[in-house]
């Protein structure tokens, strides 16, 4: 399990990471969201070691991370903008890892290198930037760490690498109980793989949750009520988020479970009623909106 | 299979794939290395081998010469250390330009290992490849050398001492850049930094040794140019001293090559050693310090960036200074001081706005830190007070007689020069020869002559020209061991007594004067290639029949029984030996003769080539006389009062009554006597003497004459 608690990091004026508090459980797929510069890449840079925070507390498994090779031996970092030795092959480069990562299961990169249409022979800045990602990925794979810190890993993949991808990462949970992390601003690409969703903004958390928590506690209403006084009624004591009106079409987006809303808007007796799935992204684009975030600003991908 | 059961085997061969594709660097460094020591190797002997082929050398030469060639290309001599800073610094920003950048940072530094077993690993790394590359090639040159021939015990230690001075420079070097490193975010940065801590400590030197020449009245230029801290200096200067001293004295490959270079080079590889050792041990403070997210930045760590401008604008504004020195260099006026001053600001000021530019990559950044501007320049201003005002005392100082060892006075005259076989201009003369344990009295004529030297110094400021005493170059060597040297104008009358007895005493006279020391001559003398000949008032007469021995023998005498300072600060030299030597070298000695040279006289004579040249009336048919300022009288007037612009008017002589007269007041201006009192003449007239038989103004001799006795007649004649 990784604890940040209370984390703060500042880059001269600019305050990256402002007290941040997470848990990151074994066995699940966290994905930490935000907007550009929310501070999805230090923090996971300060997980892996790479950074020190100025204040707060990073456990990995009650362990300190920073300088700590014991605690860094379970953590594989796929940053954004990978790095390999320079004219390096994807074979020379598990060769390296081989040294510095115990777990790491050279054979295995051949096999999944030939799966994924890689040549373990060819020098790695001759690959297309799709292509280095699979490489790193693969390598993380077979790194055989605990924690998989993956920074917008899964941009540039084409949908079959990606689906790919995931089926890994769900043999690896499965098999020996890898923990990814995946920061990305691509919600939809997040919201079919992560269990856990943390979302950051201008170095803060805005919320920590399970998905199907969020989706549970949160409902997309659309209806059409006879009168003004029936909408009244239908909504006396409901937390709305958003309401949007196209002519007598009611769009409502509610915190609150199912049955809570289905019982209020049966006092309302509307003309027409139907409770939708929310997407992740609908879900943030309320919390947001909630919170005072101009939603514009965010990238949803 | 993980990774986990690899053998130490495995686990090498996967270190070895790292090496070469971080320090790829060794692949281009490896072929200089090569074609330097074994083709260098190669060609150095072959050429040997052909020389000696063609001049018929003995097998006995020829082995020495082999040695020397292999040592030139693998010793102490050797130039191959330009490849060894050149890999130290590209190992170094190679191993660690990771820092400069976030991606490397996230590959090295999320890896389990700690910063500074990352940095342990860098040092191994480039130390071992370096080494493996160095000793590598060196001991294939070495093979290659002891097939051929060219392989003796001092040789291999002068190679294993060159191996481990390798080893210093390259350690030092290698700390020298990581420093730069940790202290940069970027890589232009790293590099000036690092050009800076290898040039900074020579810059800084060379500017405060000029200042002193341009400040300090008693500054001698024999004063040893120091730089501490400085590798690159170390290196080079030993480089060019050892290789001029050894190359022309043709140094054989024997134990005394050996305990000859030690001395010279331990002090400056210390010197290299403790600057690598102070670089190490900043790299390890500095990178504790620094943090992954300075990477990209100018330099890092805010102290030390405020330090690099106040050192660069300091350095900018001394170095104007100096130039704006040399470009008025013959003048000195207070005026021109203040404007020098004034530059140095202004230079200062720019380097200032510059240097701000250029670390914040931001043009519209040029007036930012004001503060750290004008530190430097409260430095720049403190550096040109102290010197300007001499508020350290150079100009004063005197070491007390109890903390003197011994003295000497400079010998600038070297009588005797050798010409070897490759151009080399040698001289005899050596300060180290001379010691004077009469410091009592060496104190106190230093104390007047500082004095003296000081006010010349401010007369020439003031355009006064007048002689005051006698310019001499004078060293102390302090019980500390250190020396000190200083140019001093001993005054004229006030301290004749204490200057007596110095010049008088024997240790001055047996370090003075080369006739003393002239084994290498009596040495290189061959009967039958060699020539005297003795000149005097114009005329000159030779021998090759005579004994240089006995000659010198002859001399050495009169110095010791009849150079006093009494006799020699009232006559002038009367003619000259010259000596010269045709053997292997060629050896050139020109020995002055005073009228009370007994002994040399008698042995010129006797060898059939001295003539006395003493002026006679009846032997003169016209003297000519030169007034440089008619109009002026230089004995009551001072020099500044007088139109330098105005025309030299001559007359010219042949009454024998008033040839008679001349010939009373005048002494001959041709020779020099450091001993002279030259405020006893006239410069302001010249005189030319033509006697019976010379008819051309080449084949006169010049005189001048005594002050206050300048004849009525000239005076009215060329006014």
């Amino acid at each position: 399990m990784i604890e940040l608690l209370n984390l703060e990091k500042s880059f001269d004026d600019i305050k990256a990471v402002n007290r941040v508090s997470l848990n990151i459980l074994d066995g699940e797929v966290f994905g930490l969201v935000g907007t550009n510069g929310a501070g999805k890449s230090t923090i996971l840079r300060i997980i892996s070691g790479v950074i020190k925070p100025d204040a707060g507390i990073v456990l990995v498994d009650k362990r300190p991370v920073y300088d700590n090779p014991e605690v860094k031996r379970d953590i594989f970092y796929i940053s954004d903008d990978q790095y390999f030795l320079p004219n390096s092959t994807p074979e020379e480069m598990a060769t390296f890892y081989e040294n510095i990562y115990p777990g790491f299961d050279k054979l295995r990169f051949h096999k999944l290198c030939s799966g994924f249409g890689l040549d373990v022979k060819r020098r790695i800045n001759t690959f297309s930037k799709g292509m280095k990602k699979q490489v790193s990925i693969l390598l993380g794979i077979c790194a055989g760490t605990k924690y998989l810190l993956c920074d917008e890993t899964f941009d540039g993949l084409d949908p079959v690498v990606r689906q790919g991808v995931k089926s890994l990462f769900a043999g690896e949970m499965a098999d020996r109980g890898m923990t990814p992390i995946i920061a990305s601003h691509n919600l939809r690409e997040l919201e079919d793989i992560c269990d856990h969703i943390g979302l950051l903004h201008q170095g803060g958390v805005i919320l920590s949750e399970d998905i199907e928590d969020m989706k549970i506690k949160m409902q997309k209403v659309q209806c059409v009520f006879a009168s003004e006084e029936d909408e009244k009624k239908a909504l006396e004591g409901l937390n709305v988020l958003l309401h949007e009106t196209r002519g007598r079409l009611h769009t409502i987006t509610i915190r609150g479970e199912r049955e809570e809303i289905e019982a209020a808007f049966g006092r309302g007796n509307p003309i027409f009623f139907e409770v939708l799935a929310l997407s992740l992204e609908e879900i943030f684009i309320s919390e947001t909106e909630v919170v005072g975030y101009d939603i514009r600003k965010f990238v949803l991908g | 299979m993980t990774s986990a059961n690899l053998s130490l085997g495995e686990r090498l061969k996967n270190h070895r794939t790292y090496i070469n594709r971080t320090l790829w660097s060794s692949y281009i460094a490896l072929p200089f290395l090569a074609a330097y020591f074994i083709l260098g190797v190669i060609m150095m002997i072959s050429r040997t081998i052909n020389y000696a082929a063609r001049y018929n050398q003995s097998d006995a030469v020829l082995y020495q010469e082999k040695l020397r060639a292999v040592s030139r290309v693998l010793g102490v001599e050797q130039l191959g250390f330009v490849f060894v800073i050149g890999i130290a610094v590209m190992f170094a920003l190679q191993g660690f330009s990771y820092v400069f950048s976030t991606s490397k940072l996230d590959f090295y530094l999320s890896q389990p290992t700690t910063r500074s077993q990352r940095i342990a690993g860098n040092y191994f790394d480039a130390i071992t490849t370096f080494l493996i590359m160095y000793v590598g090639c060196e001991v294939i040159a070495l093979i290659i050398a002891a097939c051929m021939g060219a392989v003796g015990k001092y040789l291999y230690l002068s190679v294993l001492i060159e191996t481990i001075r390798a080893f210093n420079l390259f350690f030092a070097f290698y700390n020298i850049t990581v420093l730069a490193v940790m202290l940069s975010g970027t890589l232009p940065i790293a590099i000036l930094l690092t050009g800076c801590f290898a040039f900074i400590s020579i810059l800084f030197a060379g500017e405060l040794y000029f200042f002193k020449n341009i400040f300090y009245a008693t500054f001698s230029s024999s004063q040893p140019f120091r730089v501490w801290f400085s590798p690159m200096y170390d290196r080079f200067g030993i480089y060019v001293s050892l290789a001029e001293e050894l190359r022309a004295s043709y140094a054989l490959i024997a134990p005394e090559y050996i305990s000859n270079v030690m001395p010279k080079i331990l002090p400056r590889e210390i010197d290299i050693l403790i600057t690598g050792l102070i670089a190490f041990v900043f790299v390890m403070i500095f990178a504790r310090m620094r943090q992954s997210e300075w990477a990209g930045k100018g330099i890092v760590i805010r102290p030390f960036r405020w330090l690099v401008k106040i050192v660069v604008c300091v350095a900018t504004g001394l170095g104007v200074g100096y130039i704006v020195y040399l470009v008025y260099e013959s003048v000195w006026t207070t005026r021109l001081f203040t404007q020098m001053c004034l530059i140095m600001v202004l230079a200062t000021i720019v380097a200032g706005c510059i240097a701000e530019v250029l670390l914040e990559r931001n043009i519209k950044k040029v007036f930012k830190g004001k503060a750290q501007t004008i530190m430097a320049l409260a430095i720049v201003l403190l550096i040109f007070t102290i010197f300007k005002g001499d508020l350290l005392g150079f100009d004063s100082y005197v070491p007390a007689a109890d903390k003197i060892e011994s003295c000497a006075i400079e010998n600038n005259g070297r009588q005797f020069n050798l010409y070897d076989r490759v151009m080399y201009n040698g001289s005899i003369s050596d300060d180290g020869l001379m010691t004077i344990t009469n410091t009592e009295d060496f104190v106190k004529l230093a104390k007047a002559g500082m004095e003296t030297r000081k006010i010349q110094q401010k007369n020439y400021e003031e355009d006064i020209y007048e002689n005051l005493g006698y310019d001499i170059q004078i060293l102390y060597r302090l019980k500390s061991g250190r020396k000190v040297y200083r140019y001093i104008t001993v005054p004229f009358k006030t301290v004749d007594a204490e200057l007596a007895r110095i010049i008088d005493s024997e240790e001055f006279k047996r370090g003075y004067f080369d006739i003393f020391n002239d084994d290498a001559v009596r040495k290189l003398d061959n009967p039958a290639l060699h020539n005297l000949s003795y000149e005097s008032g114009g005329r000159s007469v030779a021998t090759k029949n005579f004994v240089y021995e006995e000659f010198s023998e002859a001399y050495r005498k009169d110095i010791l029984e009849n150079y006093s300072f009494e006799y020699m600060s009232t006559h002038m030299p009367v003619g000259s030996v010259i000596y010269e030597g045709n053997n292997d070298s060629y050896v050139y000695g020109n020995l002055d003769v005073f009228d009370n040279y007994a002994n040399t006289i008698a042995y010129l004579k006797k060898i059939g080539i001295y003539k006395n040249n003493n002026l006679d009336a009846s032997d003169v048919r016209e003297v000519k006389v030169d007034n440089y300022y008619p109009g002026y009288d230089l004995e009551t007037m001072p020099y500044s009062d007088v139109d330098i612009n105005v025309e030299t008017s001559h007359a010219s002589y042949t009454d024998p009554e008033q040839i008679k007269e001349l010939l009373s007041v005048i002494v001959e201006s041709g020779y020099y006597n450091p001993w002279y009192d030259y405020s006893l003449i006239n410069d302001q007239y010249s005189v030319q003497v033509y006697r019976n038989g010379e008819f051309d103004e080449y084949s006169s001799t010049y005189y001048s004459i005594l002050k206050g006795k300048v004849p009525q007649f000239v005076k009215e004649d060329t006014n």
